[in-house]
């Protein structure tokens, strides 16, 4: 049984919310971190709802919407969001209010949205869905595991399709802690930024399928990282019997020269005559960048085309039959998603 | 039955005790753990009654025996010291292990202390490392050595709930041998001003299933469950229950109330006894969700009406004793139902004493020891999660 990405919603610091364009152009951060495109959020939502919703509700409903619209799927048979950092903005909001309030005077709205479920749950409220529900918070593994749980239940039967989505928000103050830490420091770290991409799997391919999810792993702490992780890659290409002149490789170079140094081995050791893509240089990096990278992998495979902006070595190809993704946060949670064409 | 999913090892520590034993004495003896906050500052300290767990962090680090730093939040120590007596030794040397934790507010308990100094722009990065809800899972992966399998859940009040489904779920799927799954929370003034602004906080020890219910008492509490699929279990292993069925549904009302009708929880009843290919008439006990606020107890009585007829089990809720402890609630309340099972035990529903009006059944009050053969507990949660999961004795 395979599994198939037949909706994309994705709101992003580029313009991704149009699914027939694949990065024409590209839009730098300007200050501290990405900020999300916005979409003209009442095209998607009544007036009446977008006042009460947060932001990072409004662009995870509209980019459900739009994936769900686009695989002409009504009602998902599952939810399964998946967070680093869940509301950042709202948790952040009651907090601050109460400290300094000292705890008096306070007000729930914040708090209600605060959970990292709360897309979820608005999600299935707007849709009215009452089946499986999920929210996964681990870090570099919050959308890989939303996936795996989707994969999982199709494979089992227990579903037959789901709308899977990362998601993360980066606000003004968790900036400044973040950068006061060896990764985000300004100019030897890496970049934060935010993404929120939902993704309508099913284990049927239709006319506009994109790809097919073929294999999926999380790595926590190997203890030799270049050679665990490519002793992992090479199992997983064997297992699928990939060949490798048809691959295109997405890795989530982020400017964390440690970080770096391992996909600098493994393409060394593994890739020498493939093309590698980057994309947190477009992204930012978050908990759950990797949503960005599974966007450009799915439209990689679809337009059969490697932009030009994401290219980090080029070497010639004449079809993308598959793609493999390798990302990792901080070291320690590594992850491989490989996609086949449809 | 196909491949059951045995439980093999059991842990938690809650305002009632600090290990398993310690809560089951409690539960028999019926000693609720809800008292005032000692801990930690809060102007509503002697306002409002919680399931304060009576020990300082560093306290906790010795109970662990390892040398106590900032870098453990209470939310790591307390799912540390619950996880390290689930996995046992018999979690060690396994091919394929892995752990799924879930919680609602992660490190905030330290952020929350940490931010002031922030916001005064002092000192910046104190806390970053540890607010999200990953660092607990990963301090427990780390201090136990299990590492092939590393994820958080959070659905808010259903949330460990959900990390025994995913444990399950990836047995089943040949993904792991051996899973440690479960939750952890500790009291925050982060979550008890949010209750506190949505008023369903009771100012006396709470009332489940009670006609005059004012509202629920929140609680601290880490609890964990090791889970082996019936074909990879060894000599060395006890097992302790199985888990029957499980299902998740949305309520898909309101982001923080239940529908009045209970819609989610129904459908989660339902479909979890249909799963366990069990006639409803067969489970012995409901553990209920029973936070006692208004809305909970009602929409879920309601249901259970609804999905048990004229056939309604014993019913209790043991949030009574500990607290509503969020996240920890479903595998606190697993691990409840697990001894329920093994001992025979039916806990009684405290504080209660006026029979619901919209009710046909009331709470069990005293504890019952008969047989129990299916437990069925509930957990719900903001954002309309709801699941339910069967525990079965053999």
């Amino acid at each position: 049984m395979s599994v198939y990405i037949n909706g994309i919603g994705i709101i992003s610091p580029q313009e991704t919310i149009d699914n027939n364009k694949f990065l024409e152009k590209i839009y730098p951060f300007d200050k501290d971190y990405f900020k999300m495109i916005e979409p003209a959020y009442k095209e998607y939502i009544a007036p009446r709802d977008l006042r009460r919703m947060s932001k990072i509700l409004r662009n995870g409903i509209v980019a459900g919407k739009i994936a769900l619209k686009e695989s002409q799927l009504a009602m998902p048979q599952a939810i399964i969001t998946g967070t680093g950092l869940g509301c950042a903005i709202d948790t952040e909001k009651f907090l601050i209010k109460m400290i300094e309030n000292k705890e008096k005077f306070l007000t729930p709205s914040s708090f209600i949205q605060s959970t990292h479920n709360t897309l979820g749950g608005s999600i299935a409220i707007g849709l009215g869905c009452h089946e499986y529900n999920m929210t996964y918070v681990h870090r570099g593994f919050s959308f890989e595991t939303a996936l795996l749980d989707a994969q999982m239940m199709m494979q089992t039967g227990e579903i037959n399709n789901a709308l899977v989505g990362g998601f993360d928000e980066m606000t003004d103050n968790h900036i400044q802690l973040l950068q006061a830490t060896e990764m985000y420091k300004p100019n030897s770290g890496t970049v934060a930024g935010q993404v929120s991409g939902f993704f309508v799997l099913e284990n049927e391919k239709k006319s506009n399928s994109y790809a097919k999810l073929l294999d999926l792993e999380m790595i926590y702490k190997p203890k030799q990282t270049v050679s665990t992780v490519s002793g992992r890659i090479e199992k997983m290409l064997l297992d699928h019997k990939i060949n490798k002149e048809n691959l295109v490789i997405v890795m989530g170079y982020n400017g964390v020269k440690a970080e770096e140094d391992v996909y600098q081995s493994i393409s060394k050791q593994l890739f020498e005559h493939q093309s590698i893509t980057h994309f947190k240089h477009l992204s930012g990096e978050s908990y759950t960048a990797s949503a960005f990278a599974f966007w450009m992998a799915a439209q990689m495979l679809k337009k059969q085309n490697i932009p030009q902006a994401i290219l980090y070595s080029e070497k010639r190809i004449s079809k993308i039959e598959n793609v493999l993704i390798y990302n990792q946060y901080q070291k320690t949670e590594h992850s491989l998603m490989l996609l086949g064409k449809c | 039955m196909g491949n059951r999913i045995a439980i093999t090892g059991l842990g938690i520590v809650s305002a009632l005790g600090m290990n398993v034993s310690e809560n089951l004495d409690s539960l028999k003896k019926g000693i609720s753990g809800i008292s005032s906050l000692a801990l930690l500052d809060s102007v509503y300290k002697n306002i409002l009654p919680v399931g304060e767990i009576k020990k300082t962090d560093k306290q906790l680090a010795d109970i662990l025996q390892i040398t106590y730093s900032e870098e453990y939040t209470r939310t790591a120590l307390l799912a540390m010291i619950a996880a390290k007596e689930a996995w046992g030794v018999s979690g060690n040397n396994t091919d394929r292990s892995g752990i799924i934790s879930a919680t609602t507010v992660a490190g905030m308990r330290t952020s929350e202390q940490h931010y002031v100094d922030f916001l005064q722009h002092k000192d910046k990065s104190h806390f970053v490392e540890t607010h999200d809800a990953g660092d607990s899972t990963e301090k427990v992966a780390d201090y136990l050595g299990i590492n092939d399998f590393v994820t958080t859940i959070s659905t808010a009040c259903s949330s460990s709930a959900n990390s025994i489904m995913l444990g399950a779920r990836l047995l089943k799927a040949n993904k792991l041998d051996r899973v440690l799954v479960g939750g952890v929370d500790a009291l925050s003034l982060f979550t008890i001003n949010g209750f506190n602004t949505l008023m369903i906080l009771d100012k006396e020890p709470c009332r489940s299933f009670d006609d005059d219910r004012a509202g629920l008492n929140l609680g601290e509490a880490a609890a964990f469950l090791q889970l082996v699929p019936e074909d990879k279990l060894r000599k060395t292993d006890h097992v302790y229950g199985y888990i029957a069925a499980y299902a998740n549904a949305n309520d898909a009302y309101h982001q923080t109330a239940s529908s009045p009708e209970g819609v989610g929880a129904t459908l989660a009843m339902q479909k979890a006894i249909d799963l366990a290919g069990i006639e409803k008439s067969e489970v012995d006990y409901i553990n209920a969700h029973g936070t006692a606020t208004h809305n909970n107890d009602l929409s879920e009585g309601l249901s259970i009406m609804k999905v048990f007829g004229d056939e309604i089990p014993a019913v209790s809720s043991t949030k009574p004793f500990t607290g509503h402890t969020l996240a920890a609630a479903g595998a606190v309340e697993a691990v409840f139902s697990v001894l329920s099972l093994q001992k025979g035990l039916i806990y009684p529903n405290l504080n209660f004493s006026n029979q619901m009006k919209e009710l046909s059944f009331s709470p069990v009050v005293k504890l019952l020891q008969t047989n129990v053969k299916y437990v069925l507990s509930n957990s719900f949660g903001f954002g309309g999660n709801n699941s339910s999961i069967i525990y079965s004795g053999d």
